[in-house]
């Protein structure tokens, strides 16, 4: 017994002298100190440079759409916190039109539902449903995998990634698209800053703010700006599309969508689930006075009896004036996420 | 001293405690464990073997109890969460992992690959055992643990999640447009009938079943047949009409008949084989 916990002190001594003579900051995944912890499996899926240059290949390669034309970053540009800068709705294989506008990738380390409807509970299973999906890649993850296999490109990829004469599969491919989405990491605003080291805002972001707290935060919650709940924020008056209702299939959940953070929001136009409105003037337009009245609408926009939240002009000004303080530069300007 | 030689000195001083706690264990608890096998042999009623046909194929060997008349082409289904139970307290509960590569107590059966359907579960504590149960499908916990090997073809994208039970095949009393892994939608005759769903509602099921004893020693290494009859997930409880539903691709419609998957499976017999 001695000997073994002479072997663990010494153990602990070395491991701590390699760190201390590294010197250099490894590569690997920062938790921003004003965010909740992340959730992401990282045990299961440890990030490595490698595997987050894969990832990386991978999100630029057309190779995942049937006919090699629609890539992720098709859809997900990064200069619009991986957004679409172009569509409403976006466009995939065969020009044809798809059913929601394309959400922004950051902080999904974070957060445990993804698209519109929540669907999707794990990072590692969001680009399953793009590849799939008949109107975005239209292929099998099976063919996927085969044509990786057939290609040296990808053979050593994947070798240099997960070490030599690993087998190229699906679970490997969707590990390094998520070590590469996960590392999306957007908490360098000019509102952190003000946050965090007490960075000056202009007088009428901070007018913003303050209106912000008091009649948008319940549902934009805390840094990352979403309470993760589906909520029908009063577009419609008819159910135009089910939302989360396709995943839980209760009545109470029709016309709900989960609400999206408003990180990078000024970048991230057209807005809502269908890409309805154009500018941020709208959406602050609807939420003040175009709220419709229907059987889900959330409780928060119908208090006291009043439809939606009233808000003067100049108040609905200085709150945009506050969304713009989320756009984070440093993010979007990254070479870290630039195409290979 | 360079931080690679500092590496290479770090994992050898690991791998040797490694390797004294792993023999400290084994001299601690005095015991070494056992194995077992578990045959999952899947039938319909009373046919045993050949029991898939291909896609197209218009003979309808089986029927039904509104006397509806059918043949597979695809059988398949998860066991997940092996416990094997003793009448003096043995306790055995299947270790459980699934993250990459990395699967364990996981298991794939497939109807047409003869090597799935045999199991083999060891470490198992010595002891008498009596009892086997397992689940049909992945639970919450496995959801959360992200990609795996296992989720090729046995997995909803859409609302992300296992597929616990696939049965495919084809009826005269099918009208057609169903789909499937082998149904294609031009299939005139197609059903496919996929049960998943992890959460609302939650559509894995547990099985339960009672068998002769078993013993586990490090000299035994018994054999535990399952007869899987596939018929009684069609008609054995909530039956199924292939004039009025031929296919079930989400876990609301699933969930009534989920509830047929317990009555499929029983206890065949064991062979206690020496080593």
């Amino acid at each position: 017994m001695r000997k073994k916990l002479g072997f663990l002190l010494v153990m602990g001594w070395l491991l701590m002298a390699c760190e201390g003579d590294k010197g250099e900051i490894p590569f690997g995944f920062v938790q921003p100190e004003h965010f909740p912890a992340a959730t992401y499996t990282f045990d299961n899926n440890p990030i490595s440079k490698e595997g987050f240059e894969l990832g990386k290949f991978i999100f630029n390669d057309p190779l995942l759409s049937r006919d090699s034309t629609v890539s992720c970053a098709s859809c997900h540009d990064q200069r619009v916190a991986f957004a679409d800068p172009q569509h409403r709705l976006s466009i995939g294989i065969d020009a044809q039109i798809g059913a929601r506008n394309a959400p922004p990738i950051f902080n999904l380390a974070f957060v445990n539902a993804f698209f519109w409807d929540g669907g999707v509970t794990h990072v590692d299973f969001i680009p399953l449903n793009p590849i799939a999906n008949p109107v975005e890649m239209d292929q099998d993850i099976a063919v996927v995998i085969e044509k990786m296999r057939a290609s040296a490109l990808y053979q050593q990829k994947f070798a240099t990634a997960f070490g030599e004469g690993t087998e190229i599969n699906s679970a490997r491919m969707l590990h390094a698209l998520s070590q590469f989405m996960v590392m999306m990491v957007s908490a360098n605003s000019s509102y952190d800053q003000y946050l965090l080291e007490g960075a000056a805002l202009s007088e009428s972001a901070l007018r913003g703010l303050a209106l912000f707290e008091e009649n948008c935060a319940t549902c934009h919650e805390g840094n990352l700006f979403t309470d993760g709940s589906f909520r029908n924020n009063g577009l419609d008056t008819e159910v135009t599309d089910i939302g989360r209702y396709l995943i839980t299939e209760e009545n109470g959940d029709l016309a709900k969508f989960k609400v999206p953070s408003l990180r990078n929001i000024a970048l991230t136009a057209p807005y809502m689930h269908d890409g309805r409105f154009e500018t941020l003037d709208e959406v602050l337009t609807h939420y003040s006075s175009g709220v419709q009245q229907s059987a889900t609408l959330d409780p928060l926009l119908q208090a006291g009896g009043i439809l939606g939240i009233p808000l003067s002009d100049a108040q609905q000004s200085d709150i945009i004036t506050f969304l713009e303080t989320l756009t984070d530069e440093e993010f979007v300007s990254n070479p870290l996420f630039f195409a290979p | 001293m360079n931080s690679n030689r500092m590496k290479k000195a770090v994992y050898t001083l690991l791998l040797s405690t490694i390797i004294l706690f792993s023999q400290c264990t084994e001299e601690d608890n005095g015991v070494s464990t056992g194995t077992v096998e578990i045959k999952f042999d899947n039938v319909v009623g009373d046919i045993q073997a050949g029991l898939l046909a291909n896609p197209g194929n218009e003979d309808y060997p089986y029927t039904t109890v509104l006397g509806q008349q059918y043949n597979l082409t695809l059988v398949k289904y998860i066991v997940s969460e092996i416990v094997l139970e003793g009448p003096d307290g043995a306790y055995y509960a299947d270790e459980l992992s699934i993250a990459g590569d990395d699967v364990n107590g996981y298991y794939l059966i497939d109807e047409s690959n003869l090597s799935s359907q045999t199991l083999t579960v060891d470490q198992i504590a010595p002891g008498v055992y009596d009892q086997i149960s397992f689940k049909i499908g992945i639970e919450e916990e496995g959801v959360d643990q992200g990609a795996s090997i296992i989720l090729d073809g046995m997995f909803w994208a859409w609302s992300s999640g296992y597929i616990g039970m696939k049965v495919e095949g084809q009826s005269s009393s099918s009208a057609g447009e169903s789909f499937g892994d082998t149904i294609e939608e031009t299939n005139p005759h197609g059903f496919g009938y996929h049960i998943g769903g992890w959460k609302s509602p939650n559509n894995v099921r547990e099985v339960t079943i009672a068998m002769d004893e078993i013993r586990i020693t490090p000299d035994y290494k018994p054999e535990i047949h399952l007869v899987i009859d596939i018929a009684k997930f069609l008609d054995g409880g909530l039956t199924f009409d292939f004039s009025k539903r031929n296919s079930i691709h989400d876990a609301a419609t699933g969930a009534e008949y989920a509830d047929n998957i317990p009555g499929m499976f029983r206890f065949d017999h064991v062979h206690n084989n020496p080593l």
